[in-house]
């Protein structure tokens, strides 16, 4: 049943706020994504899904795993954005922990800097689907 | 036990409802007609999740919210059928609803239940009084305390309406008096902890309340033993709440106080008051 009310978590992990925005857009009047039973959470405990932002930051790293662990059976994750897929404009940064699936195991990818909401949509629709 | 048998369906319709006008009101489309079961079916398949640090007891709280809610529902009168419940059980369960979700606050061990907890009791302790008066001025009026069916309407009850109206807003935490589970300062206060099965039976708990409140405000105030007019009134009640919830911005605690016991507290004493009176 997950499929059908999917609820989301928001981590940050240290990006420059785009994707984020991006994120926001989706669920936003324009795009609406609680047509498919989508609800921001503020409680991991609460969610099926996390999405990731941003490249993992050294300080981030320990958080995104506590997040990770606290998130209830059966969980999805959802890596958004360049930086989260391979580091983008921080690649070469001193304190970048890595990309996300170095930390945590990831589910599905989202391209772009920052991607679109439809992308975004289209990522948790795709994952959905494979549940 | 025919109350809960309407309860259940409709509460859950309502909670759809809910969800659906707050995204008309954004200009969004909103959710299925199903969501709220899908919601459930998948909260119930979930894993649940327990704090080390947090009591043990708190895997047993979501029945202490769940049992009063559904044992008041099945002793009230509803429609034509006739209950079987006095006042003071009806004061008791309520306060015991109230009393489980402070205490899931606090022993879940975490700074957001802590602070929900906090605001829960003090929101207890302002709308409490003007609530059990409410109550108490039909019956004082009727000199009846005991609730086999609905009491009559009276002219002289609306004060109390509106005090019961009021006081059940800040029961139900909704806005502007939803101070313990704001989900942009607290997350959800004192159900951040909950996961799983848990935190299915607090939602459900959650909607029961606002079905039995609503239905009780029927059965208080207007009392006619008519199956239609008591959905219809359910339903009336169910709306301007939520529409109030909708449009109106959180109030800080010191002004929810204020307010009660400025405004609400003594208009509740007064009615209380000229229904001793005139009965």
């Amino acid at each position: 049943m997950i499929s059908r009310s999917p609820w989301l978590y928001h981590f940050n992990s240290g990006g420059c706020n785009g994707c984020d925005i991006e994120l926001i857009a989706s669920i936003a009047p324009g795009f609406d994504l609680e047509r498919l039973g989508c609800v921001l959470k503020g409680s991991p405990r609460h969610a099926d899904i996390l999405l990731v932002t941003g490249c993992v930051t050294k300080q981030a790293e320990k958080r995104l795993k506590r997040i990770y662990s606290q998130l209830a059976e059966k969980k999805i994750v959802i890596a958004i954005g360049s930086c989260a897929l391979s580091g983008g404009a921080f690649r070469s940064s001193y304190n970048r922990a890595g990309p996300v699936d170095r930390i945590i195991p990831v589910d599905i990818y989202i391209p772009g800097c920052p991607p679109r909401p439809q992308a975004i949509i289209h990522g948790i629709k795709t994952a959905l689907e494979r549940l | 036990m025919i109350g809960l048998a309407f309860a259940l369906p409709v509460s859950i319709f309502f909670n759809w409802l809910e969800r659906k006008l707050r995204a008309r009101s954004q200009f969004r489309i909103g959710p299925p007609l199903l969501q709220p079961i899908y919601d459930l079916i998948k909260l119930f398949g979930k894993q649940n999740l327990r704090n080390i640090r947090a009591s043990p007891l708190l895997s047993f709280l979501p029945l202490l919210y769940l049992v009063p809610i559904t044992l008041l529902i099945s002793r009230l009168p509803f429609g034509p059928w006739p209950g079987n419940i006095d006042l003071i059980s009806i004061f008791f369960l309520l306060a015991l609803a109230s009393i489980s979700s402070f205490l899931s606050g606090v022993l879940s061990f975490s700074p957001y239940g802590y602070f929900g907890a906090r605001r829960e009791l003090l929101q207890l302790v302002s709308y409490e009084a003007p609530l059990v008066l409410a109550i108490l001025s039909p019956a004082i009026l009727y000199s009846d305390f005991f609730l086999d069916r609905g009491f009559g309407f009276s002219l002289i009850l609306h004060p109390a309406c509106l005090v019961f109206f009021l006081s059940s807003l800040a029961k139900l935490r909704r806005s502007p008096f939803d101070l313990p589970n704001a989900i942009q300062e607290i997350v959800e206060g004192p159900f951040t902890e909950f996961s799983g099965p848990a935190l299915a039976l607090i939602h459900l708990s959650e909607w029961l309340e606002t079905f039995c409140l609503s239905s009780l405000f029927y059965i208080l105030f207007i009392g006619i033993p008519n199956l239609w007019l008591h959905l219809f009134s359910i339903f009336c009640f169910f709306l301007l709440m939520v529409l109030i919830d909708i449009l109106t911005p959180r109030w800080k605690i010191e002004r929810l106080m204020r307010f009660f016991w400025i405004f609400t507290f003594p208009l509740a004493v007064i009615e209380v008051g000229i229904c001793w009176w005139l009965s």
